[in-house]
């Protein structure tokens, strides 16, 4: 699985795990929000993330953007199929600093 | 609708978008930016090359497709249109007719093209690609863009905007995007995240803040695309703009719906897809509000705004595609005001319709015949009812086949452009009286007989331009076609501005010819007649324009053969003027039945003048050939009870005969007859060929009674009063 060339400590990751949907966005923007404060690096760890939907997405697009306000570097330094495969959809591997996925490659993941 | 009669509809349909390419054609040989003719063409080589796809003409087909393509650059201005490359499209235009005509000739869906015609269909292409050297087959190649290259113009453009309750109402938008990419490609997609960037917007996880901008590309419609976001429908905004080939798709379709299924604006919109019955609705409740809105503020009455103007702002439609949906609207509007819409009929159909009122004619001739004989005096009334409603159905059944003559006029400015191509000249064709309506029957058998009097106009008539300079006349020669109706006949004029006939030329070619012997004197225009005699050509050589095909003796014979006539004018150094009249109709018309001896006889109405009666001794009789002193004009007339040689002729000359007098053209002649029977509906039934070397009789026709009356064709006597004495017309003409 690619991951982000950032190097990170394992203390600045914020791991997600299981579904990230709209069940779920609520707790876990509580608890990120709890996380992002006084951070200085933001790196997202996804690879755990079972299911995620249109919801889930839009929180990883609220983490990128409330980390940048707040002047963090953000990444995404692992990512399950499921998120990828969104974020294939959406084509916003460069917004999330991924390489674009080659349609051949996906057949490979 | 059988394979057959389906591949007759193809070839029709063919034959009319080639008429109205090679009219674009011409137009854009004068005007070579116009779009509108571009687009003519263009229409026409798309639409046979996909009704030629359905019936798997691949010929016609891959043909087509090239000037198609072809055509396509020059629209979008990659190509630029020049002289030769319209006068290959010309070719094209002929290949493609050639094409169809084998595939006519083809017994059965077999299409077997000689080599011939498949050479010459190679070589075309070869030429089109010549004419422009990127164009062609790189530029085919080139146009079928990667797959996943954005190319703009053939994407659809989606926006949705989803509301914030979407996810709370179970709308997850990543699953209608994975649906859309089953219907294509989502050559690119672009989310808009925005909440939380200021207190004034919080972000809400479990609302919604999304906003997509997708360009997409697909084979699907307006209204599959839509169908896509149906559940969505409540919880989000979407727009859905169609690609600029869709747009182009949607105006053809315009162009092509008929009249009556232009409705209002929106459903116009929906019909051809560019609009879904979501957007409309919404269009038509925005359009609403504003109106009562408008309404209450300024109380006063304030059209509603345009809905074409909402739907664009609303963004579901390009304004391009409403401003051609108004067009359109409009363009129906007023052409339904002018005339109800058309239908296409079988011309067999109709011609077997016309038949039957014929009969229908003579059924109720014969009704009449009995009411009289049993004397009662109420049925005499219904028959008349009866009479005067055939009349009109007759009246109205022949009217269908009237078409206006313009049509079949206008392929002759093909004919003009490339003989005055062909032989230097510049030369105008001038079609005044396009509207005038005649029986398509007689329009059809016209065609070779105008083909040729044009061919002559321009190669004898028309000089080249250095002569017509020396001449003092304009470089640039014209012809004029006219037409219009005049007294129950149509009327056509072919002048040009030429050199006109030399008829001292005529006159020596026809006395070596032996037509005429030197010593007969003749006027002016008798001499100029003397060209419509076999094997007479005052030009020297043939060219290869005239001089092969019919002469002028064929063109004489052909309009005859319609009951019809010709004249000619001509001055030496300032042109010709040839003047044919025919009858409107060729299968019923007004005649007046007449009685000499035993037997009945009809004249067409429309040329009786007016009838006398007169006495033995106002006549006189020299050289076999009768005159009468007609209110102090010598007027010949023919006796027809001699000139058929009718029974008991001798016993009726004691008592008063009357006299018809006729006019065929610019002749009048007299008709001597024992009784006059009054108008009569007359169907004209050909003679067979036992009687076709009869003279002076154009048919005959079933009288009420079931007798046979003889019609009378009036421009043959004539003929017969004037070649009875030469002697007697000099006298005539000098009186």
């Amino acid at each position: 699985m690619t991951t982000a060339a950032v190097p990170s400590r394992p203390e600045e990751r914020i791991t997600l795990e299981g579904e990230l949907t709209i069940y779920t966005v609520a707790e876990t923007f509580g608890r990120l929000r709890v996380e992002l404060e006084g951070r200085r690096v933001c790196a997202l760890d996804l690879s755990a993330v079972s299911e995620i939907d249109g919801a889930g997405l839009q929180l990883l697009l609220w983490v990128k953007q409330a980390s940048e306000a707040r002047g963090a570097d953000f990444s995404l330094v692992a990512h399950s199929d499921a998120v990828a495969d969104v974020i294939a959809l959406l084509q916003l591997e460069p917004r999330f600093g991924m390489a674009p996925v080659q349609p051949n490659q996906e057949d490979v993941a | 609708m059988n394979l057959d009669s389906a591949r007759q509809a193809f070839i029709g349909e063919v034959a009319e978008l080639l008429q109205s390419m090679e009219d674009a054609l011409l137009t854009l040989e004068d005007n070579p930016g116009d779009p509108e003719s571009l687009n003519e063409v263009f229409r026409a080589m798309h639409t046979i090359k996909g009704t030629g796809g359905v019936f798997g003409y691949d010929p016609v087909v891959d043909f087509t497709h090239a000037v198609e393509t072809l055509m396509d650059d020059v629209r979008s201005g990659h190509t630029p249109l020049t002289k030769p490359l319209i006068t290959t499209l010309f070719e094209c235009r002929d290949h493609t007719a050639r094409l169809v005509d084998a595939i006519a000739a083809a017994a059965e869906d077999e299409l077997v093209l000689d080599d011939a015609l498949t050479r010459a269909g190679a070589e075309l292409l070869a030429r089109l690609g010549q004419s422009e050297p990127p164009a062609g087959e790189a530029a085919a190649t080139a146009r079928e863009p990667p797959k996943y290259l954005p190319v703009s113009t053939d994407l659809w453009t989606l926006s949705l905007q989803f509301h914030p309750d979407a996810f709370r109402n179970g709308i997850d938008p990543l699953s209608f995007l994975r649906y859309l990419g089953s219907l294509g490609d989502l050559v690119h997609v672009e989310t808009f995240f925005n909440a939380g960037a200021d207190e004034k917007a919080p972000f809400d996880p479990e609302s919604c803040h999304l906003y997509f901008g997708i360009a997409f590309q697909s084979d699907a419609d307006k209204r599959t695309i839509a169908g896509v976001f149906e559940f969505a429908d409540q919880d989000c905004d979407i727009r859905i703009l169609e690609p600029d080939s869709a747009h182009a798709k949607y105006l053809e379709l315009f162009e092509s719906m008929p009249d009556d299924q232009v409705g209002c604006i929106g459903e116009l919109l929906m019909y051809v897809g560019a609009l879904t019955q979501q957007e409309l609705e919404r269009a038509l409740q925005r359009q609403g509000c504003e109106h009562e809105q408008t309404q209450t503020v300024t109380d006063t009455l304030q059209p509603k705004r345009r809905l074409g103007e909402i739907l664009v702002e609303q963004g579901s439609i390009k304004p391009g595609v409403v401003e051609q949906a108004a067009k359109t609207q409009e363009a129906a509007r007023v052409r339904r005001q002018e005339e109800t819409r058309f239908i296409r009929v079988d011309a067999q159909r109709l011609g077997h319709l016309i038949d039957l009122v014929g009969e229908l004619v003579t059924s109720s001739a014969a009704i009449r015949v009995m009411a009289n004989r049993s004397g009662m005096e109420d049925m005499a009334e219904v028959v008349d009812g009866v009479d005067y409603l055939v009349s009109e159905i007759r009246d109205n059944a022949l009217q269908l086949r009237m078409v206006p003559i313009g049509d079949s006029l206008s392929r002759f400015r093909r004919v003009v452009r490339d003989a005055s191509e062909a032989l230097g000249k510049d030369i105008d064709l001038v079609i005044t009286g396009g509207e005038t309506e005649l029986d398509k029957t007689v329009v059809e058998k016209m065609t070779d007989p105008l083909t040729h009097l044009i061919r002559n106009a321009i190669d004898h008539g028309i000089e080249t331009p250095e002569v017509r300079l020396d001449a003092g006349k304009s470089p640039n020669g014209t012809v004029h076609i006219n037409a219009y109706h005049d007294s129950g006949h149509i009327v056509i004029e072919i002048a040009d501005d030429g050199a006109g006939l030399d008829a001292a030329r005529i006159r020596a070619k026809a006395e070596e010819r032996g037509l005429v012997s030197p010593d007969d004197s003749l006027s002016h225009e008798e001499t100029l007649r003397l060209i419509f005699a076999p094997g007479l050509s005052t030009k020297a050589e043939a060219t290869n324009l005239s001089g092969r095909g019919v002469g002028m003796d064929v063109v004489k014979r052909n309009i005859e053969s319609l009951r019809g006539s010709v004249e000619l004018e001509s001055a030496l150094g300032t042109g010709t003027k040839v003047t044919i009249v025919l009858p409107l109709t060729l299968a019923i018309i007004d005649g007046f039945l007449v009685g000499a001896g035993t037997d009945q006889f009809v004249i067409p109405l429309s040329q009786v003048v007016e009838c006398v009666e007169i006495d033995a001794g106002q006549t006189t009789q020299q050289h076999d050939q009768h005159y009468v002193n007609l209110r102090g004009e010598v007027l010949p007339f023919i006796r027809l009870t001699e000139l058929f040689e009718s029974q008991a002729g001798g016993a009726a000359r004691t008592k008063r005969e009357s006299l018809v007098v006729v006019r065929f053209g610019h002749h009048t002649m007299g008709l001597v007859v024992d009784t006059l029977l009054g108008e009569l509906q007359t169907v004209i039934k050909p003679l067979g060929k036992v009687f076709e070397r009869l003279r002076g009789v154009a048919g005959a026709t079933i009288l009420g009674t079931g007798d046979i009356a003889l019609i009378l064709d009036v421009s043959e006597l004539a003929a017969i009063a004037n070649t009875a004495g030469a002697h007697a017309r000099k006298r005539q003409a000098k009186v």
